[in-house]
């Protein structure tokens, strides 16, 4: 048989060279084809989706910057000129800015919280940098040294030669940023606390933890605020009384506590039962088995839920404004109410403003947290 | 350890030292727990005679308003809520005693030498008391807390003249609210009757809200995941914007700069005979006649017989392996069944239903169906800003079937739509429902900040109760029980939900 077969050999002693891709598939137009037009419905969607963007981003030029109007003593600036409508009335908000970024504060002592805001980012930025060094005296500058730091400047001391600015003179920006930032700092902790407590072996302070961080979670914050400047004063004793400011304070912070405990709780169901057996064959008590070998793991597995309760404590702090502090959104809404600015577009330039400045400080936290989430990811990575 | 084991031990000999270390444990015991039973009762009994005069007393009050309230619905729902308050408040020694009674079976347990340890160790350092320890110790000191804080309370009270009680929720209201359904109220209904249409009112807004949210929220989920990259980008700005402004910001803007501005009554926006101003939305109102409950019933019917195919259909495919189409037969008996009928009775015995439709009259609309527009700025604040977060948790969910469930649907030659419904849906829901129910608690939380704009919810009504007649403490009670057992009821709607759809994994 294999006479008989004529085989026929063919083959090629080198390898043809490669041919380059169609060019539709490749480079800028590849793209395009692939995820803007592969079909008919693919090709509607991207000019729908192109016209509303268009939509929004012409509208906000021309709103924002275009026919906007920057300089202007009084609201004669913004009124329709010739019929036409303008459009943001900036020059309100130039107007007002002092206002907004510190409500009542006297003007002759706005460096002291422009050098508290300097000396916080001074300490805050290394601490938020992983690779800066001295990561444990900057902890304790900023979260021991700091709020002393921040009592004093603000509130004053005369024996230092810095006068008493009263709580009543605070608001806008630096009012929000107080709140904010003493409810985090409250509220972390306490929030561990809680979650440990939750996930206690004593069923007595298990149930307790249970019973505090739903009823924090089962009421809205606003009754809270309210129970904390109505209510609290009834709690204490006559003689004493509580600051309107550090009031919602404390009803911020346990209303944030128990969100932060639910979430650090999700952390501590994460850690596999081995680690706390190991920690316990090495003879380690509760309180170092938590603090050494759980909760750095357990904490680390949910830094996004932490800053997203950070975010959400931050754009809460708006609700204070209900109860008549003036917060960033309570003062501008108070200046809004001014006859002297009264224009069509006044209010919608105040809220661009406003939304802007929110969304500055949330967008960037909620960037920080993907970073920081990427570069703790160790233990997985390939 | 076994018991012989024990008994072998109790039958040794005790040493001395030994016998020393027992001792000393076993007045540390009976020392702690005294002092704390004592420390505790002091503070409770305190606490009980101070603010509510006898526990009897009161029961028997709170027996009557209960009866008092089934017979008489007038405000006396929360003359009702309010007395569990006073009563639980009232049993508080009772749940102690309840403690107190645990703690000395627990101290007894570990006196009796369950767990075995050397005679010399100090009890400070053994594991189980200090755990008992510190329960009697943060339960001691928060008994006291309370005791002191519900004693300055009294205190406070009284000097301001105000005895604390929830009878005022009889008085008249004396104030209009703006929106009131389902139930008659005017201005000379009680306070009660004007709490209960501030919680009707935030009821109709949560739910609206979280139809809304939900519908959005799938949306731009869908969209995110979209393989097409300019939609996937305008989700995400979408989500990336709202998520990251406050909500009180937004109501605000969407009730002064979206509606305020609208156009008057006389020109208002027309669409149909939808008419839309500065006053509000005017829809033309349904008005059925009584012919309407066989429209109603033919749908009850059509859901029943639904029912009862698709439970016949999938036995039938479990036995025979022969499916049948139950949606096009759902779909066609739920809405079909009621037109025929809706047909069938306008043929017979005139329209079942005609519409009012709102006249210009004057400076106003005049009859109709009125959406105020507190409420219209409310629920797109509300539904914007929780699609967002449900657009998110979408994405998430669907993103966590794993991609191999895909291919593997599709081989076993299931069409796109059966691999959707059957094999993709059902396996991400698991992921989404949790956080989706605490996406609706927050939404139903959050429709609480109507009372920045005055739309009349719970808060807003209870404001008004709390400055007019100064009963602080009652009302903020009332907030919180009303909105804790909104959240409960949900949670626990939503875990059952949960847990039935968990059955689908294996």
């Amino acid at each position: 048989m294999t006479t008989e077969t004529r085989r026929i050999v063919f083959y090629r002693d080198e390898m043809l060279p490669p041919k380059p891709p169609p060019p539709a598939t490749t480079g800028v137009i590849g793209w395009m084809r692939r995820n803007l037009f592969s079909d008919w419905w693919n090709t509607l969607l991207t000019f729908i989706g192109l016209y509303i963007i268009w939509l929004i981003v012409s509208w906000l030029v021309d709103f924002a910057i275009l026919s906007a109007v920057f300089t202007g003593e009084d609201r004669n600036a913004c009124l329709p000129k010739n019929g036409v409508e303008v459009g943001a009335c900036w020059a309100f908000v130039n107007a007002r800015f002092n206002q907004f970024m510190d409500g009542f504060y006297p003007t002759d002592q706005e460096w002291r919280y422009l050098l508290l805001y300097a000396v916080g980012i001074v300490l805050l930025v290394p601490l938020l940098i992983p690779k800066a060094p001295y990561k444990g005296l900057n902890a304790l500058l900023l979260f021991g040294a700091y709020p002393l730091l921040a009592y004093l400047l603000l509130y004053g001391a005369p024996s230092l030669g810095l006068p008493v600015v009263e709580t009543t003179q605070w608001g806008g920006l630096l009012l929000t940023l107080v709140i904010a930032s003493v409810g985090i700092v409250i509220s972390l902790p306490l929030g561990i606390l809680f979650a440990l407590g939750r996930r206690s072996e004593l069923p007595v302070i298990r149930f307790l933890s249970i019973v505090f961080i739903e009823f924090w979670r089962g009421v809205p914050l606003i009754t809270v605020l309210f129970m904390s400047s109505v209510m609290l004063p009834l709690f204490l004793p006559e003689d004493v009384t509580l600051d309107k400011v550090i009031r919602p304070l404390v009803g911020v912070a346990l209303f944030a506590a128990a969100y932060m405990a639910e979430v650090v709780r999700g952390g501590l169901q994460a850690i596999p039962k081995g680690q706390y057996e190991a920690a316990q064959a090495l003879g380690l008590t509760y309180w170092r088995m938590m603090g050494l070998i759980i909760l750095p793991q357990a904490l680390k597995l949910v830094i996004p839920g932490i800053v997203n309760t950070f975010i959400g404590l931050f754009k809460d702090t708006s609700l204070v404004s209900i109860i008549g502090l003036f917060d960033l959104l309570g003062i501008v809404q108070s200046a809004l109410s001014d006859p002297k600015w009264s224009t069509p577009t006044t209010a919608a330039t105040a809220y661009l403003f406003l939304a802007l400045t929110y969304w500055l400080f949330c967008f960037g936290m909620s960037r920080y947290s993907i970073f920081m989430e990427r570069y703790l990811h160790t233990g997985h990575k390939r | 350890m076994s018991t012989a084991a024990r008994a072998a031990i109790r039958q040794a000999p005790e040493a001395p030292e030994e016998l020393r270390a027992r001792q000393r444990r076993l007045v540390l015991v009976l020392a702690l727990y005294a002092s704390s039973f004592i420390l505790f009762w002091w503070a409770a009994s305190a606490f009980y005679y101070r603010s509510y005069g006898g526990l009897w007393a009161d029961l028997a009050g709170w027996v009557g308003g209960i009866l008092s309230a089934l017979v008489n619905f007038e405000g006396g729902f929360f003359v009702w809520l309010g007395r569990i308050v006073v009563a639980i408040l009232s049993v508080a020694p009772l749940f102690a005693a309840i403690f107190f009674v645990g703690m000395g079976y627990r101290l007894a347990r570990w006196l009796r030498d369950e767990h075995p340890r050397p005679a010399s160790a100090n009890p400070l350092f053994d594991r189980h008391f200090r755990g008992i320890f510190s329960e009697l110790f943060v339960f001691t000191a928060l008994a006291a807390f309370i005791w002191w804080i519900t004693g300055n309370t009294v205190e406070n009270l009284d000097r301001l003249g105000k005895p604390p009680g929830f009878e005022f929720l009889n008085n008249t209201a004396g104030f209009g609210i703006n929106q009131v359904l389902f139930v008659d109220y005017t201005e000379t209904s009680s306070y009660g009757k004007a709490l209960l249409v501030g919680v009707l009112n935030t009821l109709v807004l949560s739910f609206t809200g979280i139809v809304l949210a939900t519908i959005i929220g799938f949306i731009i989920g869908i969209m995110r995941l979209s393989h097409n990259w300019v939609i996937s980008k305008l989700a995400a700005g979408y989500v990336e914007f709202f998520r990251n402004t406050p909500l009180l910001l937004q109501i605000f803007v969407w009730y002064n700069v979206v509606l305020k501005p609208l156009p008057g009554p006389r020109q208002s926006l027309e669409i149909g005979s939808v008419f839309i101003n500065n006053r509000g939305v005017y829809a033309p109102k349904p008005i059925f006649t009584d012919a309407w409950w066989f429209v109603v019933a033919a749908f009850v019917i059509g859901i029943v017989a639904s029912w009862i195919i698709a439970r016949w259909a999938h036995r039938r495919q479990m036995e025979t392996g022969r499916p049948f189409p139950v949606l096009g037969a759902a779909l066609a008996l739920v809405f079909g069944l009621p037109v025929i009928t809706w047909l069938l009775v306008s043929l017979f015995a005139g329209s079942p239903v005609h519409f009012d439709y709102p006249q210009l009259r004057g400076f106003n609309y005049q009859g109709g169906m009125r959406i105020i527009p507190e409420f219209m700025a409310m629920l797109l604040a509300l539904s914007i800003y929780t699609g967002a977060f449900i657009g998110e948790i979408v994405r998430a969910g669907i993103q966590a079937v794993p991609h191999g469930q895909t291919e593997a649907a599709l081989s076993l030659g299931l069409t796109r739509g059966q691999m959707l419904r059957l094999v993709i849906i059902p396996q991400a829901l698991r992921v989404i429902i949790p956080p989706l129910t605490s996406q609706y608690l927050n939404l139903t939380k959050n429709s609480s900040l109507a009372v920045a704009i005055a739309y009349p919810d719970l808060v807003a009504v209870g404001g008004i109760v709390l400055n007019q007649s100064g009963h602080e403490l009652e009302v903020i009670a009332i907030w919180m029980l009303v909105y804790l057992s909104i959240s409960l009821a949900t949670s626990a709607f939503m875990n059952w939900y949960n847990a039935k759809m968990k059955l689908v994994e294996r």
